[in-house]
């Protein structure tokens, strides 16, 4: 299989400072792929290598089997959006989407059709003329989009370009951008350290942490299966971590007796980590004949959130929960402060995560 | 409160009227039609007629601006590059170097020109009209980092990496990108070099051979004679129009 | 590979570009070099030359190995220099004080009362006329001071004095203009640091229980200290060198070290006055590095608040 981008051991340093170790990644065509973590974990640096604006110490970039590693930014053929959006000042909507075909000395008439194409993909039209100056944070977001677009990139890299925007406004342009790579059909490669925004629009996700890359895969997977504590932590909300000993036939052994837990092989005597999301819960009543385990605690308090209900609970280990019930009935019980509940699960719905 | 907050701007509207009172009265005169030149007799172009016909003022005023020019171009291009290498790169030496871009600056005049001269005697270099700009640019350098330098510190180095990722190469980068960014800084950069170089008077004294006359130097040798010269306050109402259009373009160009 | 081929200056630009070292000193310090030649050397060369380490040999400067205070020494000898260096203090101290206390009103209205939208313009209005030639300004200062001038009129209609008094070529005329050339000097800092104070603070001293006045005391006064200082080292410097005021609008009494600077190298010239302009030109340098050093233990160090 062809690939848009493949990187192979690349490693990057700035002085004493490794920002990128031994990554190798491999990007399918027309893929929407996010790189996720925390600022300083390397991610904008792979980004910035892919673009050839930053050039790796060791290891090899492949722009659609072709290698690129030495070649400079202006000649990959390569679109990118910035942090700061960087959008020309000087220039109005309309010559900032066509600065890069000028560049490529597209015959203007050319130009004038394929801007007015772009401008109907991220619906802008009619705003042609305008400065920058003139456009709110959602439209400068579209021309910037359409200005690394119009140029028919084989993959188009995206650093943070939501970060400035209201939440409100962000939410809207993570579903306009998932809607628009899916028209133009173009390889995505979108840098982040908002799990929300690569949960929403990627394809497949890259989770890096102090430059290297801790597990790939798609949304699905790395939510329900990550691989280590940090992913764990990293993506969804809130996550719960109870720690034992693997007893063999996937039995756990912790302060708050055996648990029911995925049978693994190799695991048998060692100290892990059980890992559970705060929705995978029932509770009292709710709780299912079949299910594998069921533990007590004492409710410390709740919060209302709208769809769901969050509580917090000190388990009898005194160690702390946290517990999302949908909120489905008008009327529904909330469980009182300081009361006593019962709380189950099933087996498969936790992770076994080494330390 | 409100007594005092009256009392300021009174204060503040009668110092603004104080500050403008020599130039009003200086255009003023440049229509009296006396002879006694001090006491108002009569209105008169008399005085805008001699100065027209005064070829020395014109002389002087050709000198003054074919020099300002010369000193505007060539220190606006090395303030650029001090300007963009202090802001794009690091290196050692970087604060040493800033603090002494200020230096021509905060040096009166006075110390710069006897310095400058002695170094021009001792080097055995002849005083021409060449020393004259050689001394300004000196100055002028700093000024146009300066102001340069400001400008640049607002500005996103992520412009030229979203050109390159467009296809443009260095040049293209920079004549397309960076220069027209740029532009209103070192327009502003530029206006007030030629101010500077155009407006001098000290520097240009001491270092310019006999017989070559800037406009301030013109006006001095006018002015530091005891009397009263009236074709003076005639070129006084040309040179305070050209000043309020200067002032009005700079600040046009700075709200670019 | 379907690469563009690059034309020749890519190809160099390319090699500067791997080199951050060659782009810095391309970039920085050939420019520089400049400054280093027609501005700095000069000051080097200066400071040899009024220690008598350049002889002149017929046409030509020969440096000699030596230090003497020869000119130094001749210059306090000098009639009327001593004197004028006292005055030219006398001066700038005045024109410091006097700068101070005429634009702080102003900057304070201008940085504190003056609403936002009309600071523009106001500032404009109050620059304009310093881009008018100083030299102009000054001349039109005369029309003033005469006696039979613009102040004397007011003066005797408003029957102040009886008969008009004589101001040019007195040092009064001299300390006036030069307050009224300098003031913008001192307004400028000291508006700065208004301009930029955080309007809560007065008000937070206020739901503190103080009075407009202690306010102003306790609050204002102290933050404004910065802007009082630069200013009065940006007006103080200048003034003491000055020799353009007193020339247009002094007399015979009012020479300075600025007028005796300019005597000495264009009026007495050859190697002699050279010589005794350079010592009194350095003299003054020293007199500015001890007040930028001042300036700068001052600034650089804490200032206490109130």
């Amino acid at each position: 299989m062809s690939y848009a981008v493949e990187l192979e051991n690349i490693s990057k340093s700035f002085g004493e400072v490794q920002a990128v170790k031994n990554v190798s990644l491999k990007i399918r065509k027309n893929e929407f792929f996010s790189l996720l973590g925390p600022s300083g974990c390397g991610k904008t640096t792979t980004l910035r290598i892919i673009a050839g604006l930053e050039f790796p110490d060791t290891g090899r970039v492949m722009l659609n089997d072709e290698d690129v590693t030495d070649l400079p930014t202006h000649k990959r053929n390569i679109g990118m959006v910035f942090q700061t959006l960087a959008l020309f000042p000087h220039m109005n909507v309309y010559d900032n989407i066509a600065f890069g075909l000028r560049m490529r000395k597209v015959p203007e008439r050319e130009i004038r059709q394929r801007v007015k194409e772009m401008l109907e993909i991220v619906r802008m039209e009619g705003f042609e003329k305008r400065k920058i100056n003139q456009l709110s944070g959602g439209q400068r977001q579209r021309v910037a989009l359409a200005r690394a677009l119009i140029i028919k990139p084989a993959v188009l890299l995206l650093d943070e370009p939501l970060g400035a925007l209201d939440l409100k406004i962000r939410q809207h342009m993570m579903v306009e951008l998932k809607k628009i790579q899916k028209e133009v059909g173009t390889t995505f490669i979108y840098v982040t350290h908002d799990q929300t925004e690569a949960m929403v629009m990627s394809d497949r996700m890259a989770i890096m942490k102090d430059g290297v890359i801790q597990q790939i895969g798609s949304p699905h997977n790395v939510y329900m299966r990550p691989v280590n504590k940090f992913v764990a932590l990293f993506i969804g909300d809130a996550i719960n971590f109870i720690e034992g000993t693997y007893k063999d036939k996937g039995v756990l052994s912790t302060d708050l007796g055996d648990l029911k837990v995925p049978e693994l092989s190799g695991y048998t005597g060692k100290s892990v980590i059980l890992a559970i999301r705060p929705e995978k819960f029932f509770l009292e009543n709710n709780i299912p004949s079949d299910i594998d385990n069921v533990i007590e605690g004492r409710v410390i308090f709740s919060i209302f959130r709208g769809s769901f209900v969050e509580y917090r609970v000190e388990l009898d280990n005194g160690q702390e929960m946290v517990i999302f019930q949908p909120y489905l009935v008008a009327g529904q019980k909330i469980y009182e402060d300081g009361s006593r509940i019962k709380i189950g699960w099933y087996r498969d719905s936790a992770v076994i995560l080494s330390h | 409160m409100k007594i005092t907050d009256l009392i300021l701007k009174i204060y503040t509207v009668f110092f603004l009227a104080v500050i403008y009172l020599p130039i009003a009265i200086l255009i003023f005169f440049s229509f009296n039609e006396s002879r006694s030149k001090i006491v108002f007799t009569g209105f008169t172009l008399e005085n805008y007629y001699s100065l027209i016909s005064n070829y020395a003022v014109w002389d002087s005023f050709y000198n003054s601006i074919w020099t300002a020019i010369v000193v505007t171009v060539v220190s606006v291009f090395l303030g650029i590059m001090i300007s963009y290498g202090v802001t794009r790169y690091e290196f050692k030496g970087k604060n040493m170097l800033d603090i002494l871009m200020l230096i021509p600056i905060i040096i009166p005049e006075i110390v710069e020109a006897l310095t400058l001269l002695v170094f021009l005697i001792i080097l055995g270099i002849r005083l021409s009209p060449y020393t004259v700009i050689i001394g300004h640019i000196a100055f002028d350098i700093s000024f146009a980092y300066i102001v340069i330098k400001a400008r640049m510190a607002g500005y996103d180095p992520q412009f030229e990496e979203a050109a390159r990722t467009l296809g443009a190469n260095e040049i293209q980068t920079f004549t397309k990108v960076t220069l027209p960014i740029l532009m209103p800084g070192i327009v502003s950069a530029a206006l007030i070099a030629f101010l500077q170089s155009y407006d001098d008077f000290i520097k240009t004294f001491f270092t310019r051979p006999p017989g070559f006359t800037t406009l301030p130097v013109y006006i001095w040798n006018m002015a530091s004679r005891r009397g009263f010269a009236l074709d003076l306050n005639a070129l006084a109402t040309f040179i305070v129009v050209i000043s309020i259009v200067f002032a009005y373009v700079r600040l046009k160009v700075e709200r670019w | 590979m379907s690469h563009r081929r690059e034309p020749w200056y890519i190809t160099i630009l390319d090699r500067i570009r791997s080199s951050r070292r060659i782009k810095v000193f391309l970039l920085v310090f050939l420019p520089f070099i400049y400054l280093i030649i027609f501005f700095f050397a000069p000051f080097i060369i200066a400071l040899m030359y009024s220690l008598g380490m350049f002889k002149q040999v017929v046409y030509e400067f020969v440096f000699q190995p030596q230090i003497s205070l020869e000119y130094y020494y001749r210059l306090f000898q000098y009639p009327g220099v001593l004197v004028a260096i006292q005055r030219s203090f006398y001066y700038a101290i005045l024109t410091t004080v006097g700068t101070f206390l005429l634009s702080y009103p102003v900057a304070y209205y201008l940085g504190v009362k003056l609403p936002d939208k009309y600071q523009e313009m106001v500032v404009l209005v109050l620059f304009t006329p310093f881009w008018v030639n100083f030299l102009l300004r000054i001349y039109g200062m005369r029309f003033i001071f005469h006696e039979l001038g613009f102040l004397n009129m007011i003066l005797t209609t408003l029957g102040i004095v009886n008969d008009p008094i004589k101001i040019l070529g007195t040092d009064t005329a001299v300390i006036l203009v030069m307050i009224y050339t300098y003031v913008i000097l001192m307004i400028l800092p000291i508006y700065g640091v208004l301009e930029k104070l955080d309007k809560e603070l007065l008000e937070a001293a206020a739901t503190l229980g103080a009075s407009p006045v202690k306010t102003f005391l306790k609050v204002t006064l102290p933050l404004s200290v910065p802007g009082i200082l630069a200013g009065s080292l940006l007006v103080f410097i200048p003034a003491v060198g000055e020799f353009v005021i007193p020339e247009l609008v002094g007399g015979a009494n009012t020479v300075t070290l600025g007028t005796v600077i300019y005597n000495f190298f264009l009026r007495v010239k050859g190697t002699m006055g050279w010589g005794l302009g350079s010592a009194a030109g350095l003299i003054y340098i020293g007199l500015i590095l001890v007040l930028s050093y001042l300036y700068i233990r001052l600034v650089g160090g804490e200032i206490r608040l109130g």
